[in-house]
């Protein structure tokens, strides 16, 4: 199977639930195809690509969309039932390069103490310690867990510093979840999402989205600090040659800190998922 | 900091010591560009990941494995270089040697232009009418490759010499040096002069 046959049988994020009201319209990109968004009078969404409709289905507070007739079944997020929970869309950010580099940043915790210095990593609190990595074959997904790492300030809510464990699911090839140490309650995970729709296979709109236990901080709060979290990775994902991601081994020199990263790239390779890869 | 050569993207930086390098502007770890890195004292800091390079080019500190004892062959692609005349040379073709200018040049300034370097060459000698008090007349070329040309301006005995640099995104880079101690005044006529070289060539 092609990489875009392969991308196309996938559900995309396009827009937030309440974006567009009755009649709006929008113009946006998929995997390289034009696409109108339109608001429709019961609250709906149509998609269309050239003229012709598409399937479109509601998660996690946005829009999702597919150019396949056929499409797998989207993601499963049991956490996005709990009503407990404050579900936050971060709305979008644009960034130009491949939607598979977006993904690995996000599944990536040696770059905290640099990229997002004093908020989620600081010097000298740069070691990765030893975690798991799995193909969990029941789910087909990558699954890395028991990570633990010294943040100054883990989230919105966290005052002062502490150890921060984390586990990532990567459910499909373009979403990442991530379940980490609540501040506000220690019992419980927060959860931080990232949808990323391809534009092409070196631009990408990243959707990010969370699930927390914060009943303090303002909506306007938590997403400006997931946006400050976002921009500062774009100043690096704009700048990492060659854009698309390399997926076999050999360009570039991995370390056991980057043992997610390993597994995801081989998950892609295994399954065909080069859209926005780099095959040697 | 940033460099370009034809096809290029080098990053060029000077230790605390002062030893130059210049590599291939990529990271070996996930290839973040290297000129957004940072110098600390004798190492290049990679902005990522911190990882740590050393003058020649040879990763010395993993700070996700401060243990970690490192293999000699985590580089990036390293590249000769060498400071003459006041210009900072890089030979990234096995062949080039660097040209050598007339003693006593000063460098003054490096500016980017939006054109490619055909044309911008084309116009500099297309450019007869002085421009403001201080034009040029009878430009000529010192060397082919790399780029330079001299050029004597009107109201003084000197000259300026630019060398030229072209890069695949059709933009070209003159480094302007001046063929003797000028004083303030003479500097800024000058490259007030670049800069309307520069907008004139990049007018259509
Ligand atoms: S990309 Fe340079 S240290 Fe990771
Ligand atoms: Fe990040």
């Amino acid at each position: 199977m092609n990489s875009m046959k392969h991308a196309r049988q996938y559900w995309y994020p396009v827009a937030m639930i309440d974006e567009l009201q009755a009649g709006q319209q929008r113009d946006t990109q998929l995997l390289d195809t034009r696409l109108t968004l339109t608001g429709d009078d019961q609250c709906g969404l149509i998609a269309t690509a050239n003229e012709k409709a598409l399937l479109v289905t509601q998660a996690c507070d946005h829009w999702w969309v597919t150019l396949c007739d056929t499409p797998l079944p989207i993601f499963d997020l049991p956490e996005a039932q709990e009503h407990e929970r404050r579900f936050v869309p971060c709305g979008v950010v644009h960034v130009e390069c491949s939607p598979l580099r977006a993904v690995e940043n996000f599944l990536d915790i040696a770059h905290f103490p640099f990229v997002h210095t004093d908020v989620l990593g600081a010097e000298p609190h740069t070691e990765v310690y030893r975690y798991d990595v799995k193909v969990d074959e029941s789910c087909d997904e990558v699954i890395a867990s028991n990570i633990r790492f010294f943040q100054p300030q883990a989230a919105k809510s966290a005052e002062g510093g502490i150890h921060t464990e984390y586990t990532y699911r990567v459910p499909a090839p373009m979403v990442a979840v991530l379940y980490k140490t609540c501040p506000q309650k220690p019992d419980a995970w927060d959860v931080i999402a990232l949808f990323v729709q391809p534009l092409s296979e070196d631009s990408c709109d990243v959707w990010p989205w969370m699930a927390l236990f914060d009943n303090e901080s303002t909506l306007s709060e938590l997403i400006e600090f997931q946006q400050m979290i976002f921009v500062q990775d774009r100043s690096i994902l704009e700048n990492q040659i060659p854009r698309r991601l390399p997926i076999d081994p050999g360009i570039e020199i991995p370390t056991k800190a980057d043992s997610t990263s390993v597994a995801y790239r081989r998950w892609l390779k295994q399954r065909g998922a080069y859209y926005g890869a780099l095959a040697s | 900091m940033r460099a370009k050569t034809g096809h290029e993207d080098l990053v060029v930086w000077r230790s605390a010591s002062g030893v130059l390098s210049a590599w291939e502007n990529r990271c070996p770890h996930r290839g973040m560009r290297l000129s957004h890195g940072f110098v600390r004292g004798e190492s290049l800091a990679c902005a990522y990941h911190g990882w740590h390079f050393e003058c020649s080019g040879r990763c010395h500190y993993i700070p996700a494995h401060p243990e970690l004892e490192l293999p000699r062959t985590i580089k990036p692609t390293t590249f000769d270089v060498v400071e003459r005349d006041g210009l900072v040379w890089v030979n990234t073709t096995e062949k080039a040697i660097p040209f050598s200018l007339p003693a006593g040049a000063t460098p003054l300034r490096s500016i980017t232009c939006n054109t490619t370097l055909d044309a911008l060459t084309n116009h500099i000698f297309g450019t007869t009418k002085p421009c403001s008090n201080s034009g040029c007349h009878s430009t000529t070329v010192e060397s082919q490759q790399p780029c330079v040309l001299s050029t004597l301006l009107t109201d003084s005995s000197h000259r300026v010499y630019l060398a030229m640099q072209a890069s695949e995104d059709h933009t070209t880079v003159v480094h302007a040096l001046l063929s003797m101690e000028a004083n303030e005044t003479q500097r800024i006529t000058v490259s007030r002069w670049l800069e309307s070289l520069r907008r004139e060539a990049e007018s259509p």
